[in-house]
């Protein structure tokens, strides 16, 4: 099931626009383990798209960044597409600080952190997350 | 961002979501405010009000946290949402300020 299909500018603002009207529509799924999920998938929305907006399209107001969410089978899906030259290059990739005082690059750890599995294909993200796991924790 | 001073404490309370559209400016008042430490011995910081964050707006804290430690002074943060204590911890920042519940 096809929840949301949007494509968003490439500011900070139009992601936290984005963010709260998606959480919107993913409480409408029939899970009631979604409830306790939504502060998590707001905080990886905000990491994967603020890095597309950054890292992907630099902040090109010419460029956007292309948004679906799927529900298939107890799975959320979430796709994130910029048009930038593909992820490699980011800094979301920047593993090595981890979860220390330091300053930047928490986002793709914090995304495992809460249970999210994610892939890359060339510029386009790919996040999924199990509803089995919140119904058995 | 509201700043207020009582005695030797001063409480920043934040009043949008440390997201990072916003932090930008919040950084502003925060670098002004950083100069009026002068007879403070505790910064107390109130999230209450905050729904959203993300990385940005931990790293906000952290960086609000290193200047305010840097200065020889308390950090602790109040009225956190379970999720924001909880995400906190995740990144073990309970390990250099007290974080109350």
């Amino acid at each position: 099931m096809l929840i949301v299909d949007k494509k968003i500018k490439s500011t900070f603002e139009a992601v936290h626009d984005f963010v709260i009207e998606a959480a919107d529509l993913i409480k409408k799924i029939d899970a009631p383990e979604v409830d306790s999920l939504l502060f998590k998938i707001n905080i990886m929305l905000r990491e994967v798209l603020n890095n597309a907006v950054e890292h992907g399209n630099n902040f090109d107001d010419t460029k956007f960044i292309y948004c679906k969410i799927f529900y298939e089978e107890e799975i959320l899906v979430f796709e994130i597409e910029d048009e930038g030259e593909g992820f490699v290059a980011n800094d979301f990739y920047m593993m090595d600080e981890g979860f220390t005082i330091k300053n930047r690059s928490r986002g793709l750890e914090l995304i495992e952190k809460y249970g999210f599995e994610y892939r890359f294909k060339k510029n386009k993200v790919i996040v999924e997350y199990d509803l089995n796991k919140e119904m058995l924790s | 961002m509201k700043i207020s001073r009582e005695g030797n404490l001063m409480k920043f309370m934040i009043q949008n979501d440390l997201i990072a559209p916003n932090v930008k400016n919040m950084n502003k008042v925060l670098m002004e405010a950083l100069d009026q430490t002068d007879g403070i011995e505790e910064v107390i910081v109130d999230l209450n009000k905050i729904e959203n964050i993300d990385s940005v707006g931990v790293s906000f804290v952290v960086s609000l946290y290193k200047n305010i430690s840097n200065e020889g002074l308390e950090f602790r943060i109040v009225n956190a949402s379970n999720d924001i204590i909880q995400l906190f911890k995740l990144m073990r920042l309970d390990e250099f300020f007290i974080i109350e519940e």
